[in-house]
């Protein structure tokens, strides 16, 4: 059987968890809806992320379906249980292309575009109207006298690469961010290595930052281990298989790819990695969970990791952003029906 | 007797003409019609304010120019690399300070900054 | 130099075909095997060995999904073009001793030409899309592109000094004795990170990378989806058939049969390929823009100089 193609879209309580799916073999989790059959909703979304929600869910290509988290009657083992869920369900759809789910959002273009204009593509002027139903990107000046265009998306809390959630404003000349504002539903600043996290978190926080890395082999291993520490309290062979993950990842080239990447005071994004690996392994040996040492991944607001990331690459910035162990804030309680 | 270059030429349109066909076989052929929200770029459940064609500031122009350099100084090697054993040693002084030149290129590039965009 | 009588269309367009063919098969199946034993996943050969024809089957029965304003002509076009250049550039590789579909004096020229043209083809492909993380993908594979672009120019100039001619039948036939690998040690090398570059796999995976939500893949679905990768891998046959005919001897080698020598030599190159795109991180284009004109320039330019001292 060749694994089904799933996208997560899932509220930030529930995001880490559906990492451990990566860990399944017939399941792989695809980095955009495009490439899944299946759309696997965790957690609670808000209503501020609705729209959001349901545009994500129109654009998997059909045949598609959908399976709910919360609403899997569980044994003792969730995620197996979610996996069984979404094999049979993407079996059905892809035998009946028929019972493809439905498009939520209404079939309306966001700009009438069709005859406006002198040519008939919505356009107006040199640069104005809306082409072919959305704007152009206009100048802004950029440094060395230049002045370019600046694209400004809003990258959704529904991304592969960033933590489920995470919502931020970027503008971006060329490759490199001018700037960057990250929204949260809640008003409270990030927090991160402050706080004692289960071992089990941290590895899926490794799981999904190898996935980012290219390293998806790996990441699979990671989720792994984050399934076995969260079922069995002791199990002597983890910390001898965690060892030997780590030891493969030194042959990856992780070390040179992360470093010097996102300095601040002196500590890259491979310090930090550094460090929540040294956290996993203590804790695996029997130490109790603590906060990883403030050498690595200290306490950090949006507005200073914004700071930081402005100026840099996108590729750059996605890297900095997921060595830092981002605790979104809990969102809203508003449920999304399903 | 066919020439070989007929022969590359035939092999690489008849890849590029199947390949094709195929495709907009399955545009045509498609049963299901992409909805007006399924078209929205990805971009994590949001939508893009503008279209994504601009004015993209590419930020190693600098490095593309030096890249032509080397290309014209490639366009003298494939000659070169022919007649290389017939000429001896004199071929490789020469080409060597031919590099010599364009490496000293390279290294003020460096110095410029020329090959990092942050 | 062997005279090798030219194939006639119709049997070029064959062999190309079954090259191929054969071989995107069997690189699917490398990548399935790689990710699976690194990830400790199990492996059952069937399951292996059906898996792209089941994934080819689902891919041709899922919805491709058009962007809002995309480049029709070039969201066909590039996928295509990317599969013609890879053809082209398995026309001038001698397959055994006796068949090189098209044996141009200027081989190498020819094969830089489509590689040049590739970079092109892959660019039109995050372009195409109108989406912002393809556009952005597609921009940075190509300062990757222009950098590995020279290395492979070098390391394959370097190993057409010995056979004083650019064709890479005669290529071959200087490795009579010796093997080019043994004698420009730093040209497999390097040309292996060149055809990382060119399939964008592994360290070198710029183009349709996990931290761009798929990068220039971003908006490909169904048969898109399926063709850019049947001409990622009949890319990554290309490079890794010049490989073996460049640098591993192509059809030389005892007791069995060139074709059999250079089939085995190939799939040996798909191989590592294959598991160094799963096992190896990605680095970002910056540092790679740095690390290509700084360290593997003058490497290349090494290369050179043993590759001419060693002819002279």
């Amino acid at each position: 059987m060749t694994p089904v193609e799933v996208f997560v879209a899932a509220g930030a309580d529930r995001w880490h968890d559906a990492q451990a799916l990566r860990a399944h073999e017939l399941v792989r989790l695809m980095p955009t809806p495009r490439h899944a059959t299946v759309l696997l909703v965790a957690g609670t979304i808000p209503g501020s992320a609705r729209e959001a929600f349901d545009r994500v869910h129109d654009q998997l290509p059909h045949p598609r379906a959908v399976v709910t988290w919360d609403e899997i009657v569980a044994g003792n083992d969730v995620v197996d249980a979610v996996a069984s869920e979404i094999v049979g369900r993407a079996d059905r759809v892809m035998a009946d292309p028929s019972t493809s789910s439905p498009g939520r959002l209404a079939d309306e273009e966001p700009n009438d575009w069709r005859g406006v204009g002198p040519f008939g593509q919505g356009g107006e002027g040199m640069m104005g109207g809306t082409p072919y139903g959305r704007a152009m990107a206009m100048t802004a000046d950029d440094r060395d006298g230049l002045s370019l265009d600046r694209l400004e998306l809003r990258l959704g809390p529904f991304l592969g690469q960033l933590p489920g959630g995470l919502v931020a404003d970027v503008a971006l000349q060329g490759e490199v961010i001018q700037s960057i504002e990250f929204a949260c539903a809640g008003s409270a600043p990030f927090v991160t290595g402050d706080r004692a996290v289960p071992v089990a978190r941290r590895l899926l926080w490794l799981s999904h930052a190898l996935h980012v890395q290219g390293l998806d082999a790996f990441a699979v291993g990671a989720a792994r281990l984050a399934r076995r520490s969260a079922r069995l309290d002791d199990d002597p062979g983890l910390a001898r298989d965690f060892a030997s993950l780590r030891r493969r990842m030194r042959w990856t080239g992780l070390r040179s790819a992360l470093r010097s990447v996102g300095d601040r005071d002196g500590l890259d994004t491979w310090a930090r990695w550094s460090a929540h690996l040294d956290a996993i392994a203590a804790s695996l040996d029997g130490a109790d969970s603590r906060p990883v040492s403030a050498d690595g991944s200290m306490p950090i607001t949006a507005a200073e990791l914004a700071e930081m990331i402005t100026g840099l690459t996108l590729t750059d910035a996605v890297t900095t952003i997921i060595g830092f162990d981002i605790d979104v804030p809990a969102m809203t309680t508003t449920a999304v029906e399903t | 007797m066919m020439s070989a270059l007929a022969a590359v030429l035939a092999v690489t349109a008849v890849a590029l003409t199947v390949q094709a066909a195929a495709l907009v076989r399955s545009e045509w052929a498609d049963p299901f019609v992409s909805t007006a929200p399924q078209r929205v770029p990805f971009l994590g459940g949001n939508e893009p304010a503008t279209h994504a064609w601009s004015r993209f500031h590419v930020r190693y122009y600098p490095m593309t120019l030096v890249f032509v350099a080397f290309e014209m100084e490639m366009m003298f090697m494939y000659p070169w690399a022919v007649v290389f054993i017939e000429e001896g040693a004199t071929a490789l002084v020469e080409m060597g300070m031919f590099l010599t030149i364009l490496g000293v290129g390279v290294v003020y590039a460096y110095k410029e900054r020329v090959f990092s965009w942050q | 130099m062997n005279e090798v009588e030219q194939l006639s269309a119709p049997l070029a367009i064959v062999v190309v075909a079954a090259v191929l063919v054969v071989g995107v098969y069997v690189s699917s199946v490398v990548d399935v095997v790689a990710f699976r034993s690194v990830a400790g996943q199990r492996l059952r050969p069937g399951s292996a060995a059906l898996f792209p024809a089941r994934v080819a089957h689902r891919l041709s029965r899922q919805q491709s999904v058009r962007t809002e304003r995309p480049d029709m002509i070039l969201r066909v076009l590039a996928p295509a073009a990317l599969l013609g250049l890879a053809a082209a550039a398995v026309t001038v590789i001698p397959l055994s001793p006796g068949i090189v579909v098209a044996d141009v004096g200027t081989g190498i020229v020819l094969f830089g030409a489509a590689e040049a043209l590739a970079i092109v083809a892959i660019f039109f492909h995050g372009w195409s899309p109108n989406s912002p993380f393809a556009l952005i993908a597609g921009y940075r594979f190509v300062a990757v592109a222009l950098s590995y672009e020279l290395l492979s120019m070098f390391v394959l100039i370097g190993a057409a000094i010995p056979a004083e001619s650019l064709s890479i039948g005669a290529i071959v036939e200087s490795q009579a004795g010796l093997w080019n690998v043994i004698r420009q040690p730093l040209g497999l090398p390097l040309f292996l990170i060149v055809s990382l570059g060119v399939t964008f796999s592994g360290p070198l995976d710029l183009l349709d990378s996990n931290d761009l939500a798929g990068g220039g893949s971003v908006e490909d679905s169904g048969m898109q989806r399926l063709a850019w990768q049947t001409a990622r891998h009949a890319m990554r046959i290309a490079f890794a058939a010049c490989a073996a005919a460049v640098f591993l001897g192509g059809w030389h080698g005892p007791v069995l049969p060139g074709g059999l020598w250079m089939a085995l030599k190939t799939f040996a190159v798909i191989a590592l390929l294959g598991f160094l795109d799963v096992f190896v991180a990605r680095i970002s284009a910056e540092r790679f823009v740095r690390v290509a004109w700084g360290v593997l320039l003058p490497l290349a330019f090494l290369n050179l100089l043993i590759a001419g001292v060693g002819a002279l």
